[in-house]
């Protein structure tokens, strides 16, 4: 029961801590609109046509490479930290699972997915 | 013991890896059927690797895979299955220009997904299984990408089927915080001790389970998506997903229900009988007024789903071996079928069953051929169908389920209507001209054409030795 | 030999695979694998018939399938009903392919029809041979697909494939509720092995509903197979087929093989009065109606046809009135004399290219052979002695008689009829002027391989009957343990004899002779117009009905109206000739149209079920949830 409770106060707090500041900035911030003040910000440059715009596929190949390493760099962690109790097994395991994840990249590059047109 | 057990996944992952690669510097416009011959090789490898694991039974990676009769005979037909599809695509594959390499390594992941659920111990192992082989196959129905029935096809299979897994996903994590384990003998032990089997959570559960299981074997209400997703996937995709996604799902379905929730039995068991009742009615209702082959058959396996279902309705050894039995039967039956298929729209024929006209004078063997595959699938001897049949009724009549006996043998009797219609066309709406343009027999497809005609024959003739390894398969029941 | 009959039932399959191997680069020689096969098969049955004769029996099985604790044994037994019918089947597959090389001359499909003729011919043998209900099943859907495809023979005309398609379907009406018996047995009785059901019929005491029951259903499948009312319709339409494939098919053996089915699961019916009495009745039944549909047919074909319909009502009244002996002995000189009658039909259609009697007439002066074959054949059928029909048919009046006199005289109805409407088609056909002359100096007699047969055939067909009915052997022989035999009756025997040669008598004045004035034909032909109206009437009644889904209710509120209203009404006021009109309508109105309405209705409610299919994925995952939804609330409630 009790480490429901933790979870469920971390739970409460994170979701806690994005509305509070939403909710204090609005009610602290003094509001004085104007046209260039509401308008969509993109790093300092004029916006132009819709936000509505479809994306380059290419976009979305590389975003998925780009995740599936990700996460392959957090499972090495907690390998890493047990890594002397498993010994010669685990690196040739954790061997075998990069060596899988290579050829996906390897692949990847031969079709040119990290390329941009 | 863990090597001994895996060996087969192993040389179809290594095999389906060197494919990928193999893709990767394959140039436009080359062929790729060598790629196809090099994916049978190592899906025969598999099937030799798969000797020596003959009667090892235990447990792998901490009780996650398990490996005994059940596992043994599923993982060896999905990989004769898997040789039939790879026979059966190899000339489609060229003829329409799909990506080889993706498409044969695509096939092995999904075949290597099929045997991690077949083998899996534990709810966690059966999941990424499944996910394996549904993600596979979401890619595979949309590898005719120039065409939008292929491209609709895909995309309701992808949704319906992302919704479905977290329903799945959904029930798994009930079982999990009511027992606290997501092993499947745990399970069981813990509703023997303790975990109250009445609990409304657990019926929550439980219906969660089913209807993610139900949209995985096309079961009604949760078969929707599959009509249009037989329709529109390249024609042996179509064989793949009606047998191997559908066959390893009820698989798991086995080994959950049976050994997991065997405390439940008495739910889940009317609740399966409901559900067999309604998915072969409404199949074969839905598949009279069909008139492509793809939709037709996919609401007879529709169909064929739900005469399975009843060996969950009488939740009997007897349910289990007729199970079996059923699904190996309707697995080559299916494999032929489509394969006859496969050779007509490579052929430039169509799928409109309009374009079987007179098919019995441009190719006799196929014409023939259908036919034994109708027998069967309608369930009349001597074939494989009729003895899978036969199970069935008896074990719903050992169970005292009559009536779901009699809903079978009048479903299967709407079921000639349709199948008759095919026939019909085949051999006696001929065109006038003298001699039609005679349709060859390719060499894989006539392979797998005989193959399967065999052995449809052969379950339904001299069937002692396979009902003796479905009986087999019963001893997984505690 | 005798513990080796299987191989004769073997035999045929093996001329199949020959035949498909072979068969099409030996164009018609191919015919010679069937003949040799079959010829050899005859003798053997022959041989296997003289063992049994000696006093051998035989019986043999080998454990098919092992299911849990169950074993399925699949296995032949050969006794005296199980001999006799070898050699019946072998005799007539063989003479029909010997006639069939001369009949199927030149025909495209030349080696499919005689790999469909070998095949079929397995399939019955497997019927007579099994001993046990599985096996009996398997043989027995061989036969209906070889039934089917012979029908559909020559599909360039759409009609042909439509019969066959009829017959498939109305006899799997039938097969389902054989099944259902045959499993309600097994579920009963743990095995599908005559002997072990007969086992635990005879164990089975407060049970007896569940044994008429059974028996009840096993008959469904035989009302299907041998075409008794109300699955009849499908016989008729079957005559499409090849002329030898019906002589074989549809008059000879398999259509007999839902009176086998009664005969070899007698045991069954014996336990159950109940279901006697109902086989009994349906038997008379279709012997009276088919006969009188008979007699107004214009096509030859169709004579022979209600006639064979009307003569295995005959044999099922005789199983019903427990005449086992008298019904078996029918069948067996049924199928050569039926036979016999079809091939020389074949003959003459071979010879003049029409089914249509109108177009024939005076052909007896060109087809000697054929016509004295023919008139053989028909004074069998009709049971004038001492051809084989009558000692067969008198037997089963006779056992009708001493069972209960209704069915006897509707019997004697029906025997009168057939002497009446055999005598009408000879004369139609083999004297009289020609009708059409062009036709007529055409004919001509048929070539050897076919008058052949014939004169074969006209041999156990003359004789046959006195050579076995002499002594009573027939009763020794073709019997059951328990089985009393009725005694012979002079009453009987002269009934017998005076209502055929009445119906002969009637046949001749009618067709014979100026006597009676045509007008009176005419006059009878403004009713059958209001029937024709009616029919559609009823037809689009039926048709509005079933849209709206009562169809249940109204096919039994229109077929009380059209049989018993306007049956009543028509039975009084007109002669035969009406009444057998009527039945046919009967049979096209309520039967077709209720096969069709079924039809109708299961295709409107698959109808419905594709508009569930709208191709919009969200309502597709929509219905999905709702099924989670709608599936948790009812666990809810009932906890499963």
């Amino acid at each position: 029961m009790t480490d429901g409770l933790y979870i469920l106060i971390f739970l409460l707090g994170g979701m806690a801590f994005p509305i509070g500041s939403i909710l204090v900035a609005r009610l602290l911030s003094p509001s004085y609109p104007e046209p260039s003040k509401v308008s969509t910000y993109e790093s300092g440059e004029v916006p132009f046509g819709e936000a509505r715009v479809q994306f380059h596929l290419g976009y979305y190949a590389y975003a998925l490479v780009f995740l599936i390493f990700d996460i392959e760099a957090i499972f090495l962690y907690p390998w890493a930290v047990i890594y002397k109790d498993l010994g010669l097994f685990g690196f040739v395991e954790m061997l075998i699972f990069i060596l899988i994840l290579v050829v996906g990249l390897v692949y990847a590059l031969k079709k040119r997915v990290l390329e941009w047109m | 013991m863990i090597f001994d057990v895996l060996i087969p996944e192993i040389v179809l992952t290594v095999v389906a890896l060197g494919l990928l690669l193999a893709a990767a510097w394959q140039k436009e416009g080359q062929s790729g059927s060598y790629l196809g011959y090099l994916g049978i090789v190592g899906l025969l490898g598999a099937l030799v690797a798969l000797w020596p694991a003959i009667g090892i039974s235990g447990e792998v990676f901490d009780g996650m895979l398990v490996a005994d009769e059940l596992t043994m005979f599923f993982k060896a037909l999905l990989i004769v299955v898997g040789i039939l599809v790879f026979l059966m695509s190899i000339e489609f594959v060229e003829k329409n220009h799909i990506p080889a390499g993706e498409y044969y390594a695509l096939l092995l992941f999904g075949i290597v997904g099929g045997m991690i659920m077949v083998a899996s111990a534990d709810l966690l192992a059966f999941y990424v299984g499944l996910e394996l082989l549904a993600i596979a196959s979401y890619a595979l129905t949309g590898m005719l990408r120039n065409d939008h029935k292929s491209q609709e096809a895909v995309l309701k299979y992808f949704l319906n089927g992302a919704l479905a897994s977290a329903i799945i996903l959904f029930g798994i994590s009930l079982f999990y915080g009511l027992t606290g384990t997501t092993s499947i003998q745990g399970l069981a032990d813990a509703f023997k001790v303790g975990v109250n089997g009445t609990d409304s959570l657990v019926m929550a559960a439980l219906v969660f389970l089913m209807a993610g299981f139900g949209f995985k074997i096309a079961a009604v209400p949760f078969h929707l998506w599959a009509a249009d997703t037989y329709e529109g996937a390249p024609t042996p995709i179509t064989a793949f997903l009606s047998v191997v996604s559908k066959g390893a799902a009820f698989v798991v379905m086995m080994r959950i229900f049976f050994v997991g929730l065997e405390s439940l039995t008495v739910n889940w068991s009317a609740a399966f009988a409901v559900l067999a009742v309604i998915t072969m009615t409404v199949g074969n209702l839905a598949a009279l007024w069909q008139k492509n082959i793809k939709r037709m058959l996919a609401y007879s396996s529709i169909a064929h789903a739900g005469y399975i279902m009843v060996g969950f309705a009488a939740a009997t050894a007897d349910g289990l071996t007729g199970m079996t039995y059923y699904i190996l039967a309707y697995a080559l039956t299916n494999m032929g079928l489509f394969a006859i298929i496969v050779a007509m729209s490579n052929a430039g024929l169509g799928e409109d069953i309009d374009g079987y006209k007179g098919l019995s004078r441009k190719n006799a063997l196929y014409a023939w051929m259908m036919v034994v595959f109708f027998l069967s699938l309608i369930g009349i001897p001597p074939t494989g169908g009729f003895l899978g049949k036969f199970l069935l009724f008896k074990a719903s009549i050992g169970a005292n389920l009559v009536w779901l006996a009699l809903a079978m043998a009048i479903n299967s009797a709407i079921s000639v209507g349709y199948y008759y219609g095919v026939v019909k066309t085949m051999f006696l709406n001929e065109e006038e001209e003298e001699e039609p343009q005679k349709l060859p027999t390719t060499a894989n497809i006539g392979l797998v054409v005989w193959i399967t005609g065999a052995m449809v024959l052969v379950l339904g003739i001299l069937p002692s030795f396979f009902i003796e390894l479905s009986s087999q398969v019963a001893k997984i029941l505690p | 030999m005798i513990t080796y009959s299987w191989i004769i039932a073997v035999i045929p399959l093996l001329a199949f695979v020959l035949l498909l191997a072979f068969g099409n680069r030996m164009k018609e020689r191919a015919a010679w694998i069937g003949v040799t096969a079959l010829g050899l098969a005859f003798l053997m049955a022959l041989k296997v018939l003289a063992e049994v004769l000696a006093g051998a029996q035989a019986a043999a099985s080998f454990e098919w399938l092992k299911i849990g604790s169950y074993t399925i044994d699949m296995g032949f037994q050969v006794g005296a009903l199980e001999a006799s019918m070898m050699v019946v089947v072998t005799a007539v597959s063989l003479m029909v392919q010997l006639y069939s090389m001369g009949y199927m001359h030149g025909d495209p499909r030349f080696n499919r029809y005689y790999m469909t003729v070998n095949l079929f011919t397995t399939g019955m043998l497997g019927v007579v041979i099994a001993d046990n209900f599985l096996l009996f099943l398997m043989s027995w859907e061989i036969m209906g697909l070889c039934s089917y495809l012979l029908i559909s023979h020559y599909y360039e005309d759409l009609n042909n494939a439509k019969a066959g398609m009829k017959a498939f379907l109305t006899t799997r009406v039938g097969d389902v509720g054989m099944m259902a018996g045959i499993w309600l047995l097994f579920s009963q009785a743990g095995s599908f092995n005559f002997a072990d059901i007969a086992v635990w019929v005879e164990n089975a005491s407060g049970s007896e509903n569940i044994i008429t029951l059974a028996a009840l259903l096993l008959f469904a499948g035989a009302v299907g197979k041998s075409a008794q009312v109300p699955l009849h319709v499908w016989l008729p339409d079957a005559m499409a087929g090849p002329t030898p494939a019906s002589a074989l098919i549809h008059a000879a053996t398999m259509v007999a093989a839902g009176v086998y089915l009664v005969a070899k699961s007698y045991f069954i019916f014996q336990a159950s009065p109940d279901a006697m009495f109902v086989v009994a009745v349906i038997g008379a039944l279709t012997a009276f109606l088919a006969a009188t549909i008979a007699t107004v047919q214009v096509d030859l074909k169709k004579v022979l046809a209600y006639s064979t319909v009307s003569q295995l009502g005959f044999m099922m009244l005789g199983l019903g009135v427990g005449g086992y002996t008298a019904a078996l002995f029918h069948l067996i000189t049924h199928a050569f004399f039926k036979a016999l009658l079809f091939l020389g039909a074949g003959s003459v259609i071979h010879a003049v290219h029409t089914q249509n009697m109108h177009e024939m007439g005076g052909l007896f002066k060109k087809m000697k052979i054929t016509g004295t074959t023919f008139i053989i054949g028909s004074l069998a059928l009709a049971g004038i002695p001492p051809f084989a029909g009558f000692y067969s048919k008198d037997m089963i009046l006779l056992e009708a008689y001493r069972y209960n006199e209704v069915l006897f005289w509707i019997g004697a109805a029906a025997a009168f009829m057939t002497a009446y409407y055999m005598t009408r088609a000879i004369i139609l056909t083999f004297f009289g002027k020609p009708r059409d002359m062009e036709k007529y100096e055409h004919a001509h007699e048929s070539p050897l391989n076919m008058s052949i047969p014939l004169m074969f055939l006209a041999i156990p067909a003359t004789l046959l009957g006195y050579g076995m009915y002499r002594d009573y052997f027939v009763k020794s022989f073709i019997t059951l343990p328990g089985l009393t035999h009725a005694y012979h009756s002079d009453f009987v025997m002269n009934m017998a004899i005076s209502v055929a040669v009445a119906g002969i008598v009637v046949g001749f004045i009618v067709y014979g002779t100026n006597w009676v004035s045509k007008t009176a034909a005419i006059r009878n032909l403004k009713p059958l117009y209001v029937l024709l109206k009616h029919k559609y009437y009823f037809d689009e009644l039926y048709n509005g009905v079933v849209v709206k889904g009562t169809v249940g209710i109204s096919r039994l509120v229109g077929w009380f109206d059209k049989w018993i209203v306007d049956g009543l009404v028509n039975f009084v006021g007109w002669s035969t000739g009406q009444l057998s009109r009527l039945t046919r309508t009967f049979d096209t109105i309520v039967v077709d149209g209720a096969v069709n309405g079924t039809a109708a209705l299961t295709m409107a409610a698959g109808n419905q079920v594709r508009k569930l299919q709208t191709g919009v994925v969200q309502s597709y995952m929509l219905v999905l949830f709702a099924g989670v939804v709608i599936g948790l609330i009812i666990f809810q409630l009932i906890g499963g």
